[in-house]
């Protein structure tokens, strides 16, 4: 019986789908089969992610409609075994969803796979509500900054009585915030809401923290899982947080400003002068 | 391991049948009439019948008979209320189910009363799902969220998030957890918030002046007892100093304190 994992946000471009792409395959990657599914219909990214952008034939709304079937339409990722994405239309738009299709694929899903992660749309209207509807746990990505904790806040509220846990009364949809986009130095001064700010304002346990990093724009661009860069800080941090997701305890990397020494200090300095003259 | 069926609690509207008089003939004679006006509106109606107004000390009454007689008239007799203890059992002899007292006064519509009697909902949960009143219980007893005490108040346990409402009617809130900056909490009584209140708070939204917010960390984007409000601006020196604070009316101003 599958897991069904709800990948949200509320506030748009925090990186849900750089996430649901890495944390996805971080999770396969431990032996779990699982399959992403882009609930961004109209505007779908997932499988420019996760770089099979060109092998799309069918897609969600084809399955939900039934103009097609699951085996036709799941794309099996080449670089890791056990790893399956559902794309979304991006000629339809998100009307095509429903409620009674989205829940006959996660059934039919839930067969074979161990996750079901939902890539969600930014906002709170129809999209993200379906992709959170059905959802057993929530990775609430969140960016240090005022308005994405303020939406991220409104997503948990949301999660809370929206879903059909919430309406049948059952236990709550289990919730995991995910900080990305975290910059130690900018805290240090003064620029950037901490780990802790967050936490105090939201109140959920904090799943990981993914910080700023380069490597996410190249991994985006080149088609890859950042998690599958296993030499960059944010895919450290997303094999980290996957980790601690399966009830590893791993302390939390890439919070503390780095300490650099005086060598790098005087090399620093000597490279600048060098680039300048 | 499924069973036959699911217990499950819902809400519904029922006719309360005052009874003054402990005549039954005279009961009977004029449910009759009553019925004759509108047989429609009574045919299969489920009816409670209230029993306060019948002085059991000078009178007795034949629960079975009653019984009977509402059948006889095409009624569907529920329960009874406001019968002493002893009654009880007798009531549920004659096949009456024991309802409880409502806090609110029911209003009159001629001579049948309308009464929204309250039994465990289980909740078609949401956005407004904290909302609470005797008409309005949305949320599950079995949700540690919130609980109902006498009294129509209320305890919430989780956070209270942006864009969620809560509504207490006839009570106090008590929150013992954050409220984030756009949830609003609205109470005819007092408010508590043992947690950090970031959002709205809006005491004795009835015109009830005696009501009073109490708080642990007052960050509030609005507070007000009573219509008189003050925003975050105006009360910023009290933010910063972390205490814990009371806040009510004196002569006609809001007014806060450490406590």
């Amino acid at each position: 019986m599958a897991k069904i994992i709800v990948v949200t946000s509320g506030k748009g471009g925090v990186g849900k789908t750089t996430t649901s792409a890495a944390f996805g395959t971080a999770l396969a990657q431990k032996g779990f089969k699982t399959v992403l599914i882009d609930f961004d219909v109209g505007l779908r990214n997932l499988d420019l992610i996760m770089g099979c952008e060109r092998r799309v034939v069918y897609d969600f709304i084809n399955v939900i409609n039934g103009e097609s079937n699951l085996t036709q339409s799941l794309i099996k990722d080449k670089r890791v075994d056990g790893l399956y994405i559902l794309p979304a239309s991006q000629t339809r738009d998100k009307d095509a969803l429903s409620k009674e299709g989205v829940e006959k694929t996660l059934k039919e899903l839930a067969k074979t796979f161990d996750y079901i992660l939902c890539d969600s749309p930014a906002g709170i209207e129809r999209g993200a509500h379906l992709a959170m509807y059905y959802a057993d746990e929530a990775l609430i990505v969140t960016n240090p900054e005022v308005s994405s904790v303020r939406d991220s806040d409104r997503i948990l509220g949301v999660l809370a009585s929206k879903t059909k846990r919430a309406e049948a009364g059952k236990e709550p949809v289990k919730e995991h915030l995910l900080v990305t986009r975290y910059s130690p130095e900018r805290v240090e001064k003064g620029d950037m809401l901490s780990i802790e700010d967050v936490q105090d304002i939201l109140s959920v346990p904090l799943l990981g923290v993914i910080p700023e990093s380069k490597a996410v724009l190249k991994a985006s661009n080149a088609g890859v899982p950042v998690s599958l860069d296993t030499e960059s800080d944010a895919g450290q941090a997303y094999q980290d947080a996957v980790a601690r997701f399966l009830g590893e305890d791993k302390p939390h990397r890439f919070i503390q400003v780095e300490k650099r020494g005086l060598f790098y200090k005087l090399f620093k300095k000597r490279r600048k002068e060098a680039c300048a003259g | 391991m499924a069973g036959s069926f699911k217990l499950k609690g819902s809400l519904f509207t029922l006719s309360v049948l005052q009874l003054t008089h402990p005549d039954l003939d005279v009961l009977e004679q004029g449910l009759k009439e009553k019925i004759a006006q509108a047989p429609k509106f009574f045919s299969n109606a489920p009816v409670v019948i209230d029993l306060n107004f019948i002085n059991f000390k000078k009178y007795s009454l034949d629960l079975l008979r009653l019984h009977q007689i509402l059948k006889a008239n095409q009624l569907v007799p529920v329960g009874v209320r406001g019968a002493s203890t002893k009654l009880e059992n007798e009531a549920v002899k004659a096949g009456f189910a024991i309802m409880s007292e409502t806090e609110t006064e029911p209003s009159e519509i001629k001579a049948v009363q309308t009464q929204t009697v309250m039994a465990d909902k289980k909740a078609k949960a949401t956005e407004l799902a904290l909302v609470s009143g005797p008409s309005n219980l949305r949320q599950s007893p079995k949700k540690s969220t919130s609980y109902r005490a006498k009294g129509g108040s209320r305890l919430i346990t989780r956070p209270i998030r942006s864009g969620q409402q809560v509504y207490v009617e006839g009570g106090d809130l008590v929150v013992i957890a954050p409220v984030s900056p756009g949830a609003e909490l609205l109470a005819e009584g007092n408010i508590h918030v043992y947690g950090t209140l970031r959002g709205r708070a809006l005491a004795g939204v009835n015109g009830d002046e005696n009501a009073r917010i109490f708080c642990h960390k007052l960050e509030a984007e609005l507070v007000s007892i009573a219509g008189n409000y003050k925003l975050f601006e105006d009360i910023e020196a009290h933010v910063q100093d972390k205490k814990f604070k009371q806040l009510y009316l004196k002569n006609g101003q809001l007014v806060i304190d450490s406590l």
